[in-house]
């Protein structure tokens, strides 16, 4: 209780508060509390009572998976959600061709009722959308769009328009009813309420400590790799950069790494959140990525926290990309990241 | 960044006697494959040089960076070493681009052999202007001890004859002709590059692009970026060369319909299947030299004068 108070008056401090604060999650793993906040007006508008949130599928498909939980669980939050006339079409891997894709989510940011858009799941194919996007004006993108993986692809595109997203968990990823929605869902709710999510998690051998206020970015590394040389490039200098993976050996991660090192922008980051690189082969060269890349980033002076629970696991916290976030990676007390800021 | 149309720097072709050093700038080099490649350098009248590191081994590279680096820097610096075969590729070069671009490599230029990672020193090379060889390594040498047609196509264009390579036609070509410059090689390795000093993947070329081990959705989306980017539109030709050990997904039954599929709006001369890549086929391409690509449908050809 005693920390929770610390962290809390911590917080405060580097916020705007207008008074309560709610605690989704308070384990010696990580706290996540939601901060009331005053709104930011460059960011998509907080959800309101009433409000309807579109679901749909730009990527991989979704037959058989049931997405009615992520429906009831924000219906229960007084909000309305829909489906995408196409989610359940199936084109080989993809939920449908690129127009049934582009359909949906033209429709969900052309449609001035819908006031965010929740991705089913990743997979593969959000890529093919970005191009023909091109073309929305900005107040029509100018809503929350939420999801990871190879939805970095969108996150990139929204971010590219100076439009902040929703890195977290997907519609697949829901819970119902509400006793067993997960923490990373609850602070998802919280976020599109407008709040700011304030972490806090434990000591990393491998953190390097230090303190950064900057824009959040990134996302898959594989998917906003693919990006670099493009108009969507997510990986900028200035930026605090989030990184997570699943299935890529040491090898290919550090490829991906020694790109952005030789590109210079790795030496201008000014913050690192690894998050997490799940099903990676074991590697003769390395004990592990995160030590890989301790190893490449050693010659810079940024705080890079490790194993943040961000990503393809268990726990996948939410974070806004596209807008100010804090980093504080302290030795002795763990890492703090506010999420979104000012 | 070198324009499309600069001329790149032609190394000297090989006398009696000189001296060929091998190198191993990634992973690890199987010796019994070096002996025989030296072997089959001495045959042609040339003096292999087996620089100090290239039979190392360090976890799974065959050497410390700084190991790899010493060797291959000396190599490329030595004015008695005309040409550098890389013993094979793996994964490491990388680690020695940014050292070895700060080093002079125009004064004595001499050939670089090798494909795979070894793209990554192309990749390099390019930048600097100069021409390399993506071409067969050790083990490719080895077969057959030098009597194959991959080995004997190398000595061809080491002793400065014109490349010449002809090819049978297939069914997703599209005709056409260009002479432009040759680029390309691995094409994970070179998407690793984009947007560093080291992008050879250059509207205004002539690509050639071969890949291992990587399932159709992610070439796609390799080939995605340069379409993003505006140079999968802008190639002045396109040949696709061997992708190894990938199944058919959901999507797409071979490589090759997935890449005809994303060029077809395209109106540049498309060549695909063309047996160079990993495998046993390595016939050399003289990366960096300004090249004819006539595609017909009786065949391919592929002439650098």
């Amino acid at each position: 209780m005693m920390l929770l108070s610390a962290l809390l008056s911590a917080a405060l401090l580097t916020s705007a508060p207008t008074g309560d604060a709610d605690t989704i999650h308070c384990t010696h793993d990580f706290t996540a509390i939601a901060l009331s906040a005053a709104p930011v007006p460059s960011l998509p508008a907080p959800l309101s009572d009433g409000d309807t949130l579109a679901i749909v599928a730009p990527a991989g498909e979704c037959r058989g998976r049931n997405l009615s939980h992520a429906a009831a669980a924000l219906n229960h939050q007084g909000w309305h959600a829909i489906e995408g006339p196409h989610i359940y079409e199936c084109q080989g891997s993809l939920a449908g061709s690129v127009s049934d894709r582009l359909y949906d989510l033209r429709n969900a940011f052309l449609n001035p009722s819908v006031k965010a858009i929740l991705c089913a799941r990743g997979g593969y194919g959000a890529i093919h959308l970005l191009e023909s996007l091109d073309s929305l004006p900005l107040s029509a993108t100018n809503k929350w769009l939420v999801g990871f993986s190879d939805i970095s692809a969108l996150h990139a595109f929204q971010n590219s328009r100076s439009t902040a997203s929703i890195h977290g968990p997907m519609a697949i990823n829901f819970h119902h009813p509400d006793s067993l929605l997960s923490p990373s869902c609850k602070a998802l709710i919280a976020l599109l309420k407008g709040k700011q999510m304030h972490y806090s998690l434990p000591v990393d051998p491998l953190n390097r400590r230090g303190y950064a206020v900057a824009p959040l970015r990134g996302g898959n590394l594989s998917v906003i790799s693919e990006l670099a040389s493009t108009p969507y490039d997510a990986m900028l200098p200035g930026s605090i950069l989030l990184i997570e993976d699943v299935g890529e050996p040491a090898y290919k991660i550090q490829r991906m790494l020694y790109r952005l090192k030789l590109s210079g922008v790795l030496s201008q980051l000014k913050g690192l959140i690894v998050g997490e690189f799940t099903d990676a082969p074991a590697d003769i060269d390395y004990p592990s990525i995160p030590d890989m890349i301790a190893d490449l980033v050693k010659d810079y002076s940024f705080p890079v926290a490790y194993n943040v629970p961000i990503g393809h696991a268990a726990v996948n916290l939410p974070v806004v990309l596209g807008a100010n976030a804090s980093l504080r990676v302290d030795p002795d007390t763990g890492v703090e990241i506010l999420t979104p800021l000012p | 960044m070198l324009s499309h149309t600069t001329p790149f720097l032609r190394p000297e072709p090989l006398q009696p006697g000189s001296k060929i050093a091998i190198v191993s700038p990634a992973g690890i080099a199987r010796i019994p494959d070096v002996e025989v490649a030296a072997e089959c350098m001495r045959n042609q009248g040339w003096q292999p040089i087996i620089m100090p590191h290239a039979l190392g081994r360090t976890g799974s590279f065959s050497g410390s960076a700084a190991e790899r680096l010493c060797d291959l820097t000396e190599a490329l610096l030595n004015p008695e070493i005309k040409a550098i075969l890389c013993s094979r590729g793996g994964y490491g070069a990388v680690h020695l681009l940014d050292s070895l671009s700060k080093i002079d490599l125009r004064s004595a230029a001499k050939y670089l052999i090798g494909f795979s990672d070894i793209s990554a020193l192309h990749a390099l090379l390019s930048a600097a202007g100069i021409m390399s060889i993506h071409g067969p390594m050790a083990k490719h040498i080895a077969v057959n001890k030098g009597n194959n047609p991959e080995f004997k196509s190398l000595c061809s264009l080491l002793r400065g004859n014109p490349m010449h390579h002809s090819f049978d036609p297939h069914p997703l070509n599209r005709t056409g002709s260009a002479t432009a410059r040759l680029s390309g090689g691995n094409l994970a390795v070179l998407s690793g590059l984009v947007n560093t000093p080291f992008d050879a993947l250059r509207p205004g070329t002539i690509l050639f692009i071969e890949d291992i081990a990587e399932p159709i959705y992610k070439v796609e989306r390799m080939l995605w970026q340069l379409k993003l980017s505006g140079v999968l539109e802008n190639l002045a030709g396109l040949i696709t060369g061997t992708f190894t050990n990938y199944q058919p997904d959901a999507n797409y039954s071979s490589m090759e319909q997935m890449i005809a599929r994303l060029t077809d709006g395209y109106s540049y001369p498309r060549a695909m299947g063309i047996p160079i890549g990993h495998g046993s086929h390595a016939l050399p391409l003289l990366l960096g030299s300004q090249t004819t690509l006539s595609v017909t449908p009786q065949g391919v050809s592929l002439i650098n004068p």
